[in-house]
C-alpha cells in the first residue's frame, strides 16, 4: 500500500466516523442531561435527509442558484428541530419522569413511527440529491481523485464539535445546563426554568442529528430504513467512548471509522464484525468506556 | 379460593386443547409461535420485571436456542444429526446456560442503561458472528430447520406445524410456567424483588446481590433458549435477523404491554404483541407504524401494562387492599 | 417431453423468437393476443381426469395471487416493481374477462428476513388460500422458502433471486417452483463473456459485491468462468460491503489501489445508486472499466448525474428498449402502458411477473380445454413446464425444471436526451443468447451446459 492510499483511507475512515459522531453527540447530550436514551434519534437523522431532499429537489427543479441549495441544508435541519419542539412536550416531557426502560421502549416505538412515516410520504425508492456533490467536483490529492464535498463534511463536523465544546464549557448557558444535569432540583431552586431549558437542549440535539442527515444527503442518498444502522453503531460508539462524553464520542467514532476503513483495505472479510469486536474488547477491559465517568454505587 | 383457581386452570387447559380443532390451521401455527414467545418473555421477565435489569439484547438467547437446533440438524453432520426434540431442547438449554453464564458474569456488574447497552453489544457481536461465519451459520441465508421427532414420532409437514406440535409446545409451556411460578414464590424469587427495589439495601441485609442477579440472568437465558429451540422447527428457517437489537426490543415490548410486575403479564404481552403484529401486517405494510404508536400509547397510558391495569381494576372491584 | 430433440426444439423456437424479434411482432400486441396458444408445442398434461370422476367445474371465487417481496426497507423498489407488474397483468386479464371467467386479485406481503418470508408464504397458502405466488425475495429468502413451497404445493414464480445453491442442492427437481428470471448462474456467465469480448486485454479483475449469497455467487462464478475463458485474467481484490451499505468510499479506494482493469459489481437497488454516486466522485468510472451485474434493478433511480456514460450494465433478462419498440410493438405497448400506470419505466421484475402470470393463465386454459375439468395446482404446474409464452420481451420457453429461458441483454450507458435516466446506447446493446448460457448446440462443446443431467454448474465450468 502506497502512502497516498493510506491518506485516502484515513480520509474515508473519517468520513464514515463523522456521521456516527454527529448522531452520537445528540444521543450523548440527551442522555447526559435528561437521562433519556433516544433510539428515535436515528429516525430524526433520516428525517433530516428526507426533508432536505424535498427542499433541494424543489429548489433544483425551480432552477434556483446553487447557494439556495446550500441553504437547504440548514433549513432542512431546522425543520427537523421544529419537529423536536413538537415531540418534546408531547412525549419526552412525560418520559423524563418514567423509568429508563419505559423511555427506551417509547423512543423505540417513535423510531418505528418515523421510519414508516417517511416511507409513507416519500415512497420506497432511494432518493438522491447530487447537485451539490457534483458541483463541488473532485479534488486530486497526491494523484488520487477525492470528492471535494467530503471536506465540507469534515469542516462542518469539526465546527460542530468546537462549537459544542465552547457552548458547554465557555458560556453561561452551558454552565447552567451542566449544573442542571447534575442536580435538577437544585437548579430549579436557583431559578432555572428547567422545562424550557430541556426543550432547548432537546432542540439542539435533534438539530444536530438533522444536520447530520442533511449534510450527508448529497454524498449518499435517502432511503427507507436508513436510520437503523447508524443508531445501533452510535450506541456502540457511545459505549466505547463512554456515556455522555463529547470527547469520547469523537475518539470512539474516529477509532471505529479508521479501523473499518483499514479493515476493508487489508481484511475485506471482517468489515462489520470489526466494530463490534472493538465494542466487546472495550466492554471487557474498560466497561465504562474510554472517557466515561466512574460508575457510582447506585449504578452498580 | 384454591378450588376456584384449579377449576379456572382446568377450564383453561380444556379450552387450549380443543382450540386447534376449531380455529383455522394457520392460527394453530400462530398460536404455537405465540406460546414460544410467551416462554421467552416469561423468562425475560424474571430479569426485567423481577430483578429490575433491562437487557436490550436478549434475542441473543432466542437466537442461540434456534441456532443450536438448526446446527444439530445440519445434513453435514451425517449420522450424528439429532432429530429428537427432547435432545434438541436439552442441547439448547445447555448452550444457552453456558453462554448466559459467561455473558451474565460480565454484565451483572452493571445495572440500568449500562446493563441494557452491554447486552445490546453482545447481541450485535453474536449477530455479526452469525453473518460472518458463513460456513457454519450459512451467513445471511441462515439455516433450514427440519421437522424433528417429538417423543420419537415424526409427523408430516403440515400436520406437524398446524396441529401436533402445538400440543408439544403447550406441554413444555405448562411445565416451564409451573417452574417459574415456583421460582417466583421461593425465597430466591422474593430476594430478587428486594434487589429490584434497592440493590444496596438488599446487600446490607445479606443477600448475595451479584450471585442472585447472575442466577436470574441464567434462568432468563435458559428460557430464551427453550423458546428459540421450540420456535425454530415451527418456523422451518433461522437467520441472523432472529438476534438483533431490534428483535430484542420486541421482548421488552411484550413485557411492558402485558405488565412487567405481574406474573402473567409477559404471557399476555407475548400473545397480544405477536397477534397484533400478525393482524396489522395483514392489512397494511405500514405495520411498524402502528406497532410503534401502540408502544408509545402503552408507555404513556398503561405503564403497568394490561395485567397491571386489570389487577388494579379487579382489586377495586373486589374491594381488597391494593 | 423428454429427450434431446424436444429440448432442441425449444431452444430453436426461443432463439427464433428472440433473435429475430419478428416472430413476436407477428403475434401482435395487446394483452388479448397473449392468450394465443403457442404454435409447435403440444400441451403437456400428465394428470388427466380419472374415469368415472366428475370433472371439476370452474370455481366461482376469484384467483388470488400473493406477492411476497420487499415492501419495507431499502429494497422497497423491488417489491413495488413486482406488485406493480402483477397488478398490471391482473388488470389486463380482468379487462379481458379473467381466467375462465375468474377474476384475479393481487395480495402483497412483506418478506424481510428468511423466517419472515417463510411465514409470509405459509400464511398466503394456509390463511389466504392463494392460487399462485410470486415475487423477488432475494437469494437468502429464496433458499429458505423453496423447500416449503414444494411442500405447500402452490406454484411460486420467482423473479430473479434464485441462486445456484437453490437450483443444484435445495430443489433439483422442482414442480411448484418457477424461475421467471435468470438463475444466478446465468449472469456471471454473461459478465465473463462480456469481459472477454469487450476487454480482451484486461488482466486484473476486482470486485465490489454485497456480502450475502447472491453477491458471493456472482463473484465466484464470474471468476470461475473467466479463469476458463481467459486464464490470463486474475482476481486482484474482492471487497464485500454489507447489503444496504451507505458508504462505499473505503471499498472504492481499496479497489482503486489494486489498479484493476475491470471492476465487477453485483450491487443492486439502492446500493448501486449510492455506489455509482460515490464511484463517480472517486473517479472509478474514469480510471477503470466497470461492469455492473445487477445495477439495472434500480433503473428508475439511475439519473444522469449518478451514472456517467460508458458503464457496462447487464440487464438481467429484460431491458425496456429491447426488443426495440419499432420491431416489437408488444414491448412498446407494455412500456407505454406501464409508464402510464406507474409513471416509471418497467424494470425486469415487472416483465418477469407479468409473463409468469400469463404463463399460468395459458396453462389453466389449456388444461381446461383438453380435459374439461378445472385443473389442480399440480396439473397447472406440469402444464406450465415445457410450454412457452409470449412476453413483452419476446418468446419465453419454459423448461421442464420451471426455468424461463431468456436472452440476456447488456450494453453501455449513455445519456439520451429523450429520457430522464441514463439508458443503454442502442449501438452497444448486445444479447448473450440462452444457448451460450444453458444449452448451446451450435457452439463449441465446451460451452454446452447439460441441462437436466444434474451436473453441477461449477463442474461444468471446470469441464471447459
Amino acid at each position: 500500500m502506497d502512502p497516498e492510499t493510506v491518506v485516502i483511507i484515513i480520509l474515508n475512515g473519517m468520513f464514515y466516523a463523522l456521521s456516527l459522531f454527529l448522531i452520537t453527540i445528540g444521543l450523548n447530550i440527551l442522555y447526559g442531561f435528561m437521562k433519556v436514551l433516544n433510539i428515535a434519534h436515528g429516525g430524526l437523522y433520516a428525517t433530516g435527509a428526507f426533508l432536505t431532499w424535498a427542499l433541494m429537489n424543489t429548489a433544483a427543479k425551480a432552477g434556483y442558484p446553487i447557494y439556495i441549495l446550500w441553504l437547504c441544508i440548514p433549513v432542512g435541519a431546522f425543520l427537523v428541530g421544529l419537529l423536536a419542539l413538537v415531540i418534546e412536550p408531547l412525549l419526552f416531557k412525560r418520559l423524563y419522569r418514567l423509568r429508563e426502560e419505559y423511555s427506551l421502549l417509547a423512543t423505540f416505538g417513535l423510531m418505528l413511527v418515523f421510519d414508516d412515516s417517511l416511507r409513507m410520504i416519500f415512497g420506497g425508492s432511494p432518493l438522491s440529491a447530487n447537485q451539490l456533490y457534483n458541483w463541488m467536483g473532485t479534488l486530486t490529492i497526491l494523484g488520487k481523485s477525492y470528492p471535494t464535498y467530503n471536506f465540507v463534511i469534515y469542516a462542518f463536523a469539526i465546527a460542530v464539535a468546537l462549537g459544542l465544546w465552547i457552548f458547554f464549557f465557555k458560556t453561561k448557558m452551558g454552565r447552567i445546563l451542566r449544573g442542571t444535569a447534575q442536580d435538577r432540583e437544585m437548579s430549579a431552586c436557583l431559578g432555572v426554568n428547567v422545562s424550557i431549558l430541556y426543550t432547548e437542549t432537546f432542540f439542539l440535539a435533534v438539530f444536530i442529528a438533522g444536520l447530520g442527515g442533511a449534510i450527508y444527503l448529497p454524498a449518499t442518498n435517502a432511503y427507507s430504513g436508513m436510520g437503523f444502522e447508524p443508531i445501533v453503531l452510535s450506541f456502540a460508539v457511545m459505549i466505547i467512548g463512554g456515556l455522555g462524553s463529547l470527547k469520547g464520542a469523537l475518539v470512539a467514532a474516529s477509532m471505529i471509522g479508521l479501523v473499518r476503513a483499514f479493515g476493508i483495505a487489508l481484511m475485506p472479510e471482517l468489515e462489520l464484525a470489526v466494530v463490534f469486536l472493538i465494542l466487546i474488547i472495550t466492554l471487557i477491559v474498560r466497561p465504562r468506556g474510554l472517557f466515561g465517568k466512574k460508575f457510582t454505587r447506585e449504578e452498580k | 379460593m384454591k378450588t376456584k383457581y384449579i377449576i379456572a386452570l382446568i377450564i383453561g387447559l380444556l379450552l387450549a386443547s380443543v382450540l386447534p380443532l376449531v380455529i383455522p390451521k394457520y392460527y394453530t401455527y400462530v398460536l404455537s409461535v405465540t406460546i414460544c414467545f410467551a416462554i421467552y418473555a416469561l423468562g425475560y421477565n424474571i430479569l426485567f420485571g423481577r430483578t429490575g435489569l433491562l437487557s436490550f439484547g436478549h434475542a441473543l438467547y432466542l437466537g442461540i436456542g434456534a441456532y443450536t437446533v438448526a446446527a444439530l440438524m445440519r445434513p453435514e453432520l451425517g449420522p450424528y444429526r439429532i432429530f429428537s426434540m427432547e435432545l434438541l431442547l436439552l442441547a439448547a438449554i445447555v448452550t444457552s446456560a453456558i453462554v448466559g453464564l459467561g455473558v451474565g458474569a460480565l454484565c451483572i456488574r452493571y445495572t440500568r442503561i449500562f446493563f441494557g447497552l452491554i447486552n445490546l453489544g453482545f447481541v450485535m457481536v453474536w449477530h455479526a458472528l452469525l453473518l460472518k461465519l458463513y460456513h457454519i451459520t450459512g451467513g445471511t441465508d441462515g439455516l433450514p430447520v427440519y421437522i424433528p421427532s417429538t417423543l420419537g414420532i415424526t409427523l408430516p409437514y403440515e400436520t406437524f406445524r398446524t396441529f401436533s406440535f402445538y400440543y408439544y409446545v403447550l406441554a413444555v409451556f405448562l411445565i416451564v410456567t409451573y417452574v417459574m411460578w415456583r421460582i417466583y414464590n421461593s425465597p430466591f424469587g422474593l430476594a430478587l424483588k428486594a434487589i429490584r427495589e434497592n440493590g444496596v439495601r438488599a446487600e446490607f441485609i445479606g443477600i448475595p446481590v451479584g450471585r442472585y442477579r447472575l442466577a436470574a440472568y441464567v434462568i432468563s437465558a435458559i428460557y430464551g433458549g427453550i423458546g428459540g429451540a421450540l420456535w425454530a422447527p415451527l418456523s422451518g428457517q433461522v437467520s441472523p435477523d432472529v438476534s438483533t437489537w431490534l428483535t430484542s426490543g420486541d421482548v421488552v415490548m411484550m413485557n411492558i404491554l402485558g405488565g412487567m410486575f405481574n406474573f402473567a403479564g409477559p404471557i399476555v404481552g407475548a400473545f397480544l404483541f405477536y397477534n397484533l403484529k400478525i393482524q396489522i401486517m395483514h392489512f397494511t405494510t405500514y405495520w411498524s407504524f402502528i406497532l410503534g404508536l401502540s408502544a408509545i400509547f402503552f408507555v404513556l397510558v398503561f405503564p403497568g401494562g394490561i395485567m397491571g391495569w386489570l389487577s388494579t381494576k379487579m382489586k377495586k372491584f373486589y374491594g381488597q387492599k391494593a | 417431453m423428454s429427450g434431446k430433440t424436444s429440448r432442441r426444439d425449444f431452444v430453436k423456437t426461443a432463439a427464433a423468437g428472440i433473435v429475430g424479434f419478428g416472430v413476436g411482432a407477428g403475434v401482435g400486441y395487446g394483452a388479448s393476443q397473449m392468450m394465443a396458444p403457442p404454435t409447435g408445442v403440444a400441451p403437456t398434461v400428465t394428470k388427466t381426469v380419472e374415469l368415472g370422476k366428475t370433472p371439476r367445474g370452474v370455481p366461482k371465487e376469484p384467483i388470488k395471487i400473493g406477492i411476497v417481496s420487499w415492501f419495507t426497507g431499502p429494497s422497497t423498489m423491488v417489491g413495488e416493481a413486482c406488485y406493480g407488474g402483477a397488478r398490471f397483468a391482473a388488470d389486463e386479464i380482468n379487462k379481458a374477462g379473467g381466467i375462465l371467467g375468474r377474476k384475479i386479485e393481487v395480495l402483497k406481503r412483506d418478506c424481510g428476513t428468511p423466517e419472515v418470508t417463510v411465514d409470509a408464504v405459509r400464511r398466503f397458502v394456509l390463511e389466504d388460500k392463494v392460487d399462485l405466488m410470486g415475487g423477488d425475495v432475494g437469494g437468502s429468502n429464496c433458499n429458505a422458502i423453496v423447500p416449503h413451497i414444494e411442500q405447500l404445493k402452490v406454484p411460486f414464480f420467482f423473479q430473479c433471486s434464485t441462486t445456484v445453491k437453490e437450483v443444484e442442492e435445495l430443489d433439483p427437481n422442482p414442480l411448484y417452483v418457477f424461475r421467471t428470471g435468470e438463475q444466478n448462474l446465468a449472469e456471471p456467465n454473461v459478465a465473463a463473456q462480456l469481459i472477454v469480448r469487450e476487454f480482451p486485454n484486461a488482466k486484473r479483475i476486482a470486485g465490489i459485491n454485497p456480502d450475502y449469497v447472491y453477491g458471493r455467487e456472482a463473484m465466484m462464478y464470474t471468476m470461475k468462468a473467466l479463469n476458463k475463458l481467459a486464464p490470463h485474467m486474475e482476481s486482484v481484490l474482492e471487497t464485500w460491503p454489507p447489503l444496504g451499505a451507505t458508504d462505499f468510499s473505503s471499498h472504492i479506494t481499496a479497489v482503486l489501489d489494486a489498479k484493476p482493469d475491470v471492476v465487477i459489481t453485483a450491487c443492486w437497488g439502492g446500493d448501486f445508486v449510492t455506489f455509482a454516486k460515490q464511484a463517480t466522485a472517486y473517479g472509478l468510472f474514469q480510471k477503470t472499466n466497470v461492469v455492473s451485474i445487477l445495477g439495472s434493478m434500480a433503473l428508475n433511480s439511475l439519473t444522469k448525474d449518478i451514472v456517467p456514460p460508458g458503464v457496462w450494465m447487464l440487464q438481467r433478462d429484460y431491458y425496456f428498449e429491447a426488443p426495440p419498440h419499432n420491431l416489437y410493438p408488444l414491448n412498446k405497448w407494455f412500456v407505454e402502458t406501464y409508464r402510464k400506470r406507474e409513471n416509471k419505466f418497467p424494470e425486469f421484475d415487472v416483465m418477469q411477473i407479468f409473463s409468469g402470470i400469463f404463463a399460468y393463465k395459458q396453462a389453466v386454459e389449456r388444461v381446461y380445454a383438453a380435459t374439461g375439468s378445472y385443473p389442480e395446482n399440480e396439473e397447472i404446474c406440469r402444464a406450465i413446464q415445457n410450454s412457452q409464452v409470449v412476453s413483452p420481451a419476446g418468446h419465453r420457453v419454459i423448461t421442464s425444471d420451471g426455468q424461463f429461458i431468456n436472452p440476456l441483454p447488456y450494453g453501455k450507458t449513455w445519456h439520451d436526451p429523450k429520457y430522464p435516466i441514463a439508458t443503454i446506447d442502442p449501438k452497444t446493446l448486445g444479447f448473450i443468447m440462452p444457448e451460450y448460457v444453458y444449452n448451446p448446440k451450435s457452439l463449441p462443446p465446451v460451452l454446452q451446459y447439460p441441462l437436466g443431467t444434474g451436473m453441477k454448474y461449477s463442474d461444468w465450468i471446470a469441464s471447459w
